[in-house]
């Protein structure tokens, strides 16, 4: 017998439905876009004549990088500014998460911390930055915590609304079963928080690399803020572009990294 | 027989500042091992708040809930619930969300796989082990819900209006389902309604009670033979008993 979907399949999304030239055309989208920028760019100084130093060429800034990567700069510094941007989103993560479970589970803890917590927030990281590189100095240590600051915040308040989210009759279905504490946690708080705490962690990862950049800034030593603050002083133009570069580069990758992460933890979602 | 649950002089105020809120006042009644008893009354008489108390997620403010001879204190894993929603877990599969009560108790994985495929195949969902919950029906939601409670082969099953959120004739199929599940396995059930049909199509006894706050009205055996189906429903004393069922709710 013919019944119209008789098993109540899912039906596809929309998605596969799309005829696939327009899926070839979302493909040229980006290469088309850079193009135009890229003629915007260059325009601009056809038109306004800029000197190099003011606005250097991108014929200028790729030759530049090219030079920059071949004798190692580039790769140095951006794997300083990555690692201390990795290292602080980690630290952050770790201290937001434990602490925000804690002050989503008890009315108590959230209390004594919040006013603190939100204290903390409207002092700007660059004016704590110094403090920080008085105590720790300008090494890996200080710009670590400098990214965890930053980071700890977004990702702090997404677990605490993510916890809070677990549905009530979720949890008493969980203790008609006898769940334990730690199964508890494992089986529904943590599948359950997971979308929130990777939407922080996507916050989070693009913030921290604004971290790393601030304490190079306040504290140069190396990495790309440090190359930043090297090049404008010898009106190195070019090289400010292409540290820009590499510090979106970096950006894009821990997000797409995050964003990856959650194509697979949340398949169930969609 | 000695009662499999008994509910003894229960009282359950909800504390509002205003002197409290009194769900349930002075509520007794017994329940016999394998017996169907279903519950019914207006709605805000404190069913779900008395079902609440049976599962041992709270406690009465006076008076107690006696399981196998000692007062209820807190859940049993040998009382099995399923609530108004299905409460699946979406990010498990429709086997995953069925396993997690024999996780729980940390039941062997190859055991506990083989007891829920069976129970997949008893609500009617096979081909549907690795389907999310989002891909469901309500029906189809409720059945895995009672599946899940059934599972770890409590003694008691406590159904929340289970059937509520569903259309007539799903709620129709979900009727003769539960009636077949419960001719096989003979547990003690204790199932919370408002539709007074539902209540003697299902019930060895129907339990009314009054509106807030919810006091025994009626406490009525249901006589109709075994098994029942639905045409039972347009026979002369389903008809008398609905009537009787309906004088005592009003």
């Amino acid at each position: 017998m013919a019944v119209a979907n008789p098993l109540n399949t899912p039906i596809p999304s929309e998605p596969n439905f799309k005829p696939r030239s327009l899926r070839a055309h979302r493909l040229l989208l980006l290469p088309v876009s850079l193009a135009v920028m890229l003629l915007v760019w260059q325009s601009a100084i056809w038109i306004n004549g800029f000197p190099a130093f003011i606005l250097p060429p991108p014929a200028r800034v790729w030759q530049r990088m090219i030079i920059a990567l071949s004798d190692g700069t580039l790769l140095r510094h951006t794997a300083i500014t990555l690692s201390e941007s990795l290292g602080g989103l980690a630290v952050g993560l770790a201290v937001a998460a434990a602490l925000g479970y804690l002050l989503a589970r008890s009315r108590t803890v959230e209390r004594l911390l919040a006013p603190y917590i939100v204290a903390s927030q409207s002092v700007p990281v660059v004016a704590i930055a110094p403090l920080l590189i008085i105590w720790f100095g300008s090494g890996l240590t200080s710009k670590v915590l400098i990214c965890a600051l930053i980071v700890f915040f977004p990702v702090l308040i997404n677990v605490i609304v993510g916890v809070r989210s677990v549905e009530p009759d979720l949890r008493d279905l969980m203790r008609t079963l006898r769940a334990n504490r730690w199964q508890l946690f494992f089986h529904l708080e943590l599948p359950a928080a997971m979308p929130m705490l990777l939407g922080g962690l996507k916050i989070g990862a693009t913030l921290s690399v604004i971290g790393a950049v601030v304490g190079e800034f306040v504290g140069p030593n190396n990495g790309l803020g440090s190359l930043i603050t090297a090049a404008r002083n010898q009106f190195d133009t070019a090289l400010v572009f292409v540290a820009v570069i590499a510090l979106i580069a970096i950006a894009m990758g821990m997000y797409g990294t995050v964003a990856l992460l959650e194509k697979i933890l949340l398949a169930w979602k969609d | 027989m000695t009662p499999v649950l008994s509910i003894q002089h229960a009282s359950l105020v909800y504390p509002n500042g205003n002197g409290g809120l009194l769900a349930l006042d002075n509520l007794s009644f017994d329940v016999a091992p394998g017996e169907f008893v279903c519950v019914i009354g207006p709605s805000g008489c404190g069913k779900s708040s008395m079902l609440k108390l049976f599962s041992g997620l709270r406690r009465p403010t006076e008076g107690q809930i006696i399981f196998e001879g000692e007062p209820l204190v807190h859940p049993r894993r040998r009382i099995g619930v399923v609530f108004q929603k299905a409460n699946l877990m979406p990010w498990r599969t429709v086997l995953q969300n069925i396993t997690l009560p024999l996780e729980l108790e940390r039941v062997p994985g190859e055991a506990a796989m083989s007891r829920a495929r069976e129970l997949v195949e008893l609500v009617g969902l096979a081909g549907f082990e690795n389907a999310r919950p989002r891909d469901l029906s309500g029906g189809m939601e409720q059945r895995v819900a009672i599946a899940r409670a059934l599972v770890h082969r409590p003694d008691v099953l406590l159904l929340d209006e289970p059937f509520g959120s569903l259309d007539a004739l799903t709620r129709e199929r979900m009727h003769l389902e539960l009636l077949r599940i419960w001719d096989r396995y003979r547990k003690t059930v204790i199932m919370v309604t408002h539709s007074i049909s539902e209540a003697i199509l299902l019930a060895d006894r129907v339990i009314v009670l009054t509106a807030r706050p919810g006091r025994l009205r009626a406490d009525l055996p249901i006589r109709l033979p075994r098994p029942r189906t639905l045409e039972q429903v347009f026979t002369p004393e389903f008809g008398a008993l609905v009537t009787q069922v309906r004088a005592a709710i009003e």
